[in-house]
C-alpha cells in the first residue's frame, strides 16, 4: 500500500500527460496532485521502500522532513493547478502549458520521494527542464530572454549537481548516504559542488538573478508553485546531502550563514527599486530564501542542535511557501477585478509573510529565533542586526508591493471565479498554518511589534512611496545579469540597423574572417558600452556594492 | 554437427541469403521482396535470443572454417559480441519497416535492399568475429556493402558523398590491414580473448606493439570517426535517411567503435596495453573528438548534418571509456554501443519524417513542427535530451559510469571536465532544436495531417520506427537495474573481461 502510494505520488502526473490535448481535460491538473497529498498525510515517517529494477535501483521512501515538504508542496501543487484551469480559459496554449506543468510537478513529487541520489536528480532535473516551458510560455521576447537565462543557469547548476552526486558516490559507495557516511567522505570540492547546485536553485545572492527574471515571467499559477515550491527543493538537497548533524563544520557554517544574510539584506533594497510587482515578489522570495539558508548555516555548527533547526526551517518553508503562493495568486486576481475587495484579501497574506501575529508567520518567525539562542557566539551580534532589518525591508517590500497592485488593479483580461475560489482557500491555508502547530499563542512585545510595522507600513502607504525608489534608484530585474543581456541583445542584432543585423547572422554561422570578426567586435563593444552608459547604469552600480559587501564580509568571516 | 557449432553461421547467414536472394527480384514484386526483408530479420532476432541466452549461461558457439593452415575464419559468441548482436539485429528489424515506408514507389528498391541486407550481414559477421583477420574480412565486406547505399539515389551529390565516403574507409581498411597482418606474423593466430593474448606471447617489442597500435587504431578510428579521421561522415548524409540511421546508430560509426572496443580488451588486454601507455593517448583523442564533434554541431544549420557532427562526439565516448582502466569505465564506454545507438537512430529517423513528410531539412525552417508531428517530434525530444544525458533516458546510465569510472581511475580532473562540457554543448544544440519545434509558431504551411495516409502525422511505416526506439531508449535508463538490461550486459562483459 505505501509501495503503491508513493509510486503515484510521482507517477500520477505523468500518467495524465497524454490526456492534456484538447483544452477540456485541463480539469484532471490538480488532480494529479491528490496522491502525493495522500502520501503526505497517510504514510509513516521513515517508511522505506525498495524499487531495485528502477534506474539504478531506488529507493522511495518519505522522512520526517521530506513528508513536511511533500504535504505543503502538493497542496501548493493542488491549488495552482484549480487556479490554471481558470486563468488559463482563454489561452490557445493551455494544452502546452498543463503539459509542463505536470512534468515539473512529476519531477517536484519524485525527487521528495525518492530517497537515493539517481532518483533525486531525476526529479530535480525533470522539474528545472519542465519549469522552462512554463517561463517561456507567453512567448514574447522578454520572457524568451528570461527563459534563456532560466535555462543556462538550470543547466549549470544540474550539471554541477551531477558531478557532485557522483564525487559522493564515489566517496560513499552508497546511493542513499547517511550524513556520517557524507562527513566521513566528502571534500571541498564535493561541498562546493552541491552549494553552487542548489545555491542557483535557491537564489543564493551572486546566481540568484535567474530568479526575478524566470518567476515574474511565468503565468501567475506557474510563478506561484516556482516561488512557493520548486526553489524549496534546494533545501531538501542540502538537509538531505550536506553532513548536517553528524559534525560539527565551522567552514560550512560560516559560508552559508554569511551567504545566506548577504542575500537576505541585499534582496530588499534590489527589490524595493522594481516596478513590477511580480518582480518584488520574487526579490522578497530571494532574501527569505536567504534567510533560511542563514538557519542551515547555524544547523552546520553544531550537531546537536541540528534536527531542531532543521524542523524550524522545514516550517519556515512550509509556510513562505503558501504565503508566497497565495501573494502570486493573488495578483492574476487582483489584476482581473476593479473592486477593492481583492486587493484587502491580498493584504492578508502579505501580513503572513511579514509575521503578524496569530499567522503562520509569527509561529514561523518564533521557531527561527528559538533556534538562534544556540548560535555560537560569534555570529550572534550578526543575526541581531540583521533580523530586525530584514523583518522591516519585508514590510516594505510588501508595502511596495500592495501599492504596486494598487495601480495595477483590473489592468488585465478577466477571469472565472473559480480562480478566486481557490485562492481564497489558499489565503486561508497560509493564515491558519499556524493552527496545525498548536501554537499561535499571542505575545504582547509581538504585538506591539507588529502595531509598529502596520503604521509604518500605512505610512508608506499613504505617502505613496516615491521616495523609497528614489532612495534605491531604479534596479532592472535581474540586476546583476542586465548590463550582459544587454550586450547579449546588441550582439545578436537587437539594434534596428539592417547591416548590423546582417553581420550578426553571419556571426552565428561562424562565416567571418578573422580580421572582418576582430573590427566588427570592436564595433559591438563600442555599441554595448555606450548602450550601458544609458541604461544599466544603476546595475552596475549593484553589482559594485555587492562585490565590496562580499570581500567585506569575506575578509571579516 | 550441433547447434553450438552452427549458431553463429547461422545467424550471418539469415540476412546474407535473403539479401542475395532480393538482388535477384523484379523491382515491383514488393510483397516478395518485404517478406524476404521481415523473414530475415525476424528469423536473426529468434537465433540471437537463443544466443543472447546460450552466452549467459556460459555456453560456447563456435563456427570454425579452416582457409589454409593456420589460417581460419571464426565465428565466435562471447558477451561483447552478443550485445553487439543483438542491437544490430533489433535496429535492422526496426530500420527494414522505416526503409520500406521511406522507399516507398522509388526506383532500385531490389538493389537497395540488397545492399541494405549485405551490410547488416557484414556487421552482424564482424561482431562475431573471433579472430582478427575474420574481423577485417567482414570489416572490409562492410565498406563495399555501405558504399552503394550511400550513393544510392544517384545525384551529383549524393556520387561525390559516397565516393569521399569510400576513399576515406578504403584507405582505413588498408592501414587496419596492415596492422592485422604484421601483428599476425609476430603474435600468431589471434583468436580474440577476454583479458587479452598479447601479455601472454613472449619476445615481443613494445615499441614495435605500439606502432600496430598505431595502425590498427586508425583504420579503426576512420569508421569510429575519430578526429581528425572523421572527415567522411558529415559528407555522407547524403544518404537515404534508413541508411544514414543505421550507418550511425550501428553499422559503419558502430564497428569502428566496436572494433577499438575489441583490439583494446581482446587483442593488447587493458591493462597490458595501459601499460605500454597506449592508452593515455587515445584517451586524449577521444577527449578531442567529444569536445570538437560537438562545436562543429553548434553552427551546422543542416539537421542531418548536425546529428552527424554530434555521431563524431557520442561514439567517443565509447573510445573514452575504452582508455579508462577499470570496469565502471568498462561498462560506461561498452553500454554506449547500446545507448547511442538507440538515441541516434531515433534522432535520424525523426529527421527524415521531417523531410520526407514536411520537406525539412534544415534546423532553421523547423518552426513549430512539433504541433504537426508530435509523436515523432516527441521521440525526437527524447533522442536528444537523452544525448545531452537528463535521466531517466539512456545517455545519462553512459554519463554516470563513464564519471564514476574516471574518478575511480584517478583521471576524473580532465574526465569530468570533458562530460561537462560536451554536456552543455550538446544542450546547446538541441535545446534550440526542441525550442523551435514545440514553441514557435509554424512559419509556413505544413501539408495536413489529413492528406497523410490514415490521416495521422505520417505514414505508420514512418512514424512506429521512431516511436519503438525513443521508447526503447528510455526504457534502457528507466530500467537500467533490470535483469537483460544494457547495463546489466556490459556490467557481465566488464565482470569477465576483469576476471583474470
Amino acid at each position: 500500500m505505501n509501495a503503491l502510494l508513493l509510486m503515484l505520488a510521482w507517477l500520477t502526473p505523468l500518467a495524465l500527460l497524454p490526456l492534456m490535448r484538447a483544452g477540456f481535460r485541463s480539469w484532471l491538473t490538480p488532480l494529479a496532485a491528490l496522491p502525493a497529498l495522500a502520501a503526505a498525510l497517510l504514510i509513516p515517517p521513515g517508511t522505506v521502500v525498495e524499487v531495485p529494477w528502477l534506474l539504478l535501483g531506488a529507493q522511495l521512501g518519505l522522512d520526517a522532513g521530506a513528508r513536511a515538504f511533500l504535504l505543503f508542496g502538493s497542496v501548493l501543487w493542488l491549488i495552482a493547478g484549480l487556479y490554471a484551469i481558470f486563468y488559463l480559459q482563454r489561452d490557445k496554449h493551455a494544452a502546452r502549458f498543463f503539459r509542463f506543468f505536470l512534468l515539473a510537478m512529476s519531477g517536484n513529487f519524485g525527487l521528495i520521494v525518492g530517497q537515493d541520489l539517481v532518483s533525486f536528480y531525476l526529479g530535480f532535473g525533470l522539474m528545472g527542464l519542465a519549469a522552462y516551458g512554463l517561463v517561456v510560455h507567453d512567448g514574447n521576447e522578454t520572457v524568451r530572454s528570461a527563459g534563456r537565462v532560466y535555462l543556462v543557469m538550470t543547466l549549470i547548476g544540474e550539471l554541477a549537481l551531477f558531478a557532485g552526486f557522483l564525487l559522493l558516490y564515489e566517496r560513499t559507495g552508497t546511493l542513499t548516504p547517511m550524513p556520517a557516511q557524507i562527513a566521513a567522505g566528502v571534500g571541498w570540492v564535493e561541498l562546493a559542488l552541491l552549494l553552487s547546485a542548489f545555491g542557483i536553485k535557491a537564489g543564493l545572492i551572486g546566481v540568484h538573478f535567474w530568479l526575478p527574471l524566470a518567476h515574474p515571467a511565468a503565468p501567475v499559477p506557474a510563478s506561484a508553485v516556482l516561488s512557493g515550491a520548486m526553489i524549496k527543493t534546494a533545501l531538501i538537497g542540502w538537509m538531505r546531502y550536506l553532513p548536517l548533524g553528524a559534525s560539527s563544520l565551522p567552514e560550512l557554517s560560516a559560508f552559508l550563514i554569511l551567504a545566506g544574510l548577504a542575500t537576505a539584506v541585499l534582496a530588499i533594497p534590489l527589490g524595493l527599486g522594481q516596478r513590477d510587482p511580480k518582480v518584488v515578489l520574487a526579490y522578497s522570495s530571494i532574501g527569505k530564501m536567504g534567510l533560511m539558508i542563514a538557519g542551515l548555516g547555524v544547523a552546520a555548527a553544531d550537531p546537536v542542535i541540528a534536527p531542531a533547526v532543521i524542523a524550524a526551517i522545514t516550517f519556515y518553508a512550509a509556510h513562505h511557501g503558501l504565503a508566497k503562493g497565495a501573494l502570486f495568486l493573488g495578483v492574476g486576481v487582483v489584476k482581473a477585478r476593479s473592486g477593492a475587495w481583492p486587493l484587502w484579501i491580498l493584504v492578508l497574506p502579505a501580513l503572513v509573510l511579514v509575521g503578524a501575529p496569530f499567522t503562520s508567520g509569527a509561529v514561523a518567525k518564533a521557531m527561527y529565533k528559538e533556534t538562534l539562542v544556540a548560535v555560537p557566539p560569534m555570529w550572534d551580534t550578526l543575526f541581531g542586526v540583521v533580523l530586525p532589518l530584514t523583518a522591516v525591508g519585508t514590510l516594505l517590500l510588501m508595502a511596495r508591493f500592495i501599492y504596486l497592485m494598487w495601480r495595477a488593479a483590473g489592468s488585465a483580461h478577466a477571469m472565472g471565479d473559480g480562480a478566486i475560489f481557490s485562492w481564497g482557500a489558499l489565503v486561508v491555508l497560509s493564515l491558519g498554518l499556524s493552527l496545525l502547530h498548536g501554537s499561535a499563542e499571542f505575545v504582547l512585545s509581538d504585538a506591539v511589534t507588529t502595531l509598529v510595522i502596520i503604521a509604518m507600513a500605512w505610512g508608506v502607504m499613504v505617502t505613496r512611496p516615491r521616495w523609497l525608489v528614489l532612495c534605491v534608484g531604479r534596479v532592472p530585474p535581474g540586476d546583476v545579469i542586465e548590463p550582459f543581456m544587454s550586450m547579449a541583445r546588441l550582439f545578436r542584432g537587437g539594434d534596428r540597423n539592417a547591416a548590423h543585423r546582417e553581420d550578426s547572422e553571419r556571426v552565428g554561422k561562424l562565416e567571418l574572417g578573422l580580421s572582418e570578426g576582430v573590427s566588427l567586435l570592436v564595433s559591438r563593444l563600442q555599441l554595448a558600452e555606450s548602450a550601458l552608459r544609458r541604461r544599466g547604469v544603476s546595475a552596475v552600480i549593484w553589482l559594485s556594492v555587492i562585490a565590496v559587501l562580499f570581500l567585506g564580509a569575506v575578509s571579516w568571516g | 554437427m550441433t547447434l553450438s557449432a552452427w549458431l553463429p553461421a547461422l545467424i550471418v547467414l539469415s540476412s546474407l541469403v535473403p539479401g542475395v536472394a532480393i538482388f535477384f527480384l523484379r523491382e515491383e514484386s514488393f510483397v516478395l521482396r518485404t517478406l524476404l526483408n521481415l523473414f530475415g530479420a525476424l528469423t536473426k532476432l529468434l537465433l540471437v535470443g537463443v544466443m543472447i541466452w546460450g552466452v549467459f549461461h556460459e555456453r560456447i558457439f563456435e563456427t570454425r572454417w579452416t582457409l589454409a593452415p593456420g589460417l581460419d575464419l571464426v565465428l565466435h559468441a562471447d558477451a561483447l559480441s552478443v550485445l553487439f548482436v543483438t542491437l544490430s539485429t533489433v535496429l535492422w528489424l526496426v530500420t527494414t519497416v522505416y526503409a520500406i515506408g521511406y522507399l516507398e514507389n522509388s526506383p532500385n528498391r531490389s538493389r537497395f535492399f540488397g545492399f541494405f541486407s549485405l551490410c547488416v550481414t557484414a556487421t552482424v559477421g564482424l561482431a562475431l568475429a573471433g579472430n582478427l583477420l575474420t574481423f577485417v574480412i567482414f570489416y572490409e565486406m562492410l565498406t563495399l556493402a555501405t558504399y552503394p547505399l550511400v550513393a544510392h539515389r544517384g545525384t551529383p551529390d549524393s556520387l561525390r558523398g559516397a565516393r569521399i565516403y569510400l576513399a576515406y574507409t578504403v584507405a582505413g581498411g588498408m592501414l587496419l590491414l596492415i596492422g592485422a597482418v604484421w601483428l599476425r606474423t609476430l603474435a600468431g593466430p589471434l583468436e580474440f580473448a577476454q583479458g587479452g593474448i598479447l601479455r601472454d606471447i613472449p619476445g615481443l617489442d613494445p615499441s614495435t606493439l605500439g606502432w600496430i597500435f598505431f595502425l590498427l587504431i586508425a583504420g579503426l578510428g576512420v569508421k569510429a570517426a575519430l578526429v581528425p579521421l572523421h572527415g567522411w561522415l558529415p559528407q555522407a548524409m547524403v544518404a537515404p535517411a534508413p541508411v544514414s540511421a543505421l550507418l550511425h546508430a550501428v553499422a559503419v560509426v558502430k564497428a569502428g567503435a566496436f572494433g577499438i572496443v575489441r583490439v583494446v580488451y581482446d587483442v593488447y588486454g587493458v591493462e597490458y596495453a595501459e601499460s605500454l601507455g597506449l592508452l593515455s593517448v587515445l584517451g586524449v583523442v577521444a577527449a578531442v573528438t567529444i569536445i570538437y564533434g560537438s562545436v562543429k554541431a553548434l553552427s551546422q544549420d543542416y539537421l542531418k548534418k548536425r546529428l552527424a557532427y554530434s555521431t563524431v562526439s557520442q561514439v567517443a565516448y565509447i573510445a573514452l571509456g575504452t582508455t579508462i582502466l577499470g570496469p565502471l569505465a568498462t561498462i560506461g564506454g561498452v553500454v554506449h554501443l547500446v545507448h547511442q545507438g538507440l538515441m541516434k537512430i531515433t534522432l535520424f529517423f525523426a529527421a527524415g519524417n521531417y523531410a520526407e513528410t514536411l520537406g525539412v531539412h534544415k534546423v532553421s525552417d523547423m518552426d513549430g513542427v512539433g504541433r504537426r508531428m508530435p509523436r515523432t517530434t516527441l521521440a525526437f525530444s527524447i533522442g536528444a535530451l537523452g544525448m545531452i544525458g537528463v535521466p531517466p533516458v539512456a545517455g545519462f546510465v553512459t554519463k554516470w559510469y563513464l564519471g564514476l569510472g574516471a574518478v575511480e581511475a584517478g583521471v576524473g580532473v580532465w574526465v569530468l571536465p570533458v562530460l561537462v562540457v560536451s554536456s552543455l554543448l550538446n544542450a546547446a544544440y538541441f535545446l534550440p532544436i526542441l525550442y523551435r519545434a514545440w514553441f514557435k509558431e509554424a512559419s509556413k504551411d505544413y501539408p495536413p495531417a489529413e492528406a497523410m495516409p490514415g490521416r495521422g502525422e505520417t505514414s505508420g511505416a514512418l512514424l512506429w520506427p521512431p516511436v519503438v526506439t525513443a521508447v526503447l531508449a528510455l526504457a534502457a535508463g528507466l530500467f537500467a537495474a533490470a535483469p537483460y538490461s544494457p547495463l546489466e550486459w556490459a556490467e557481465l562483459i566488464a565482470a569477465r573481461e576483469y576476471r583474470q
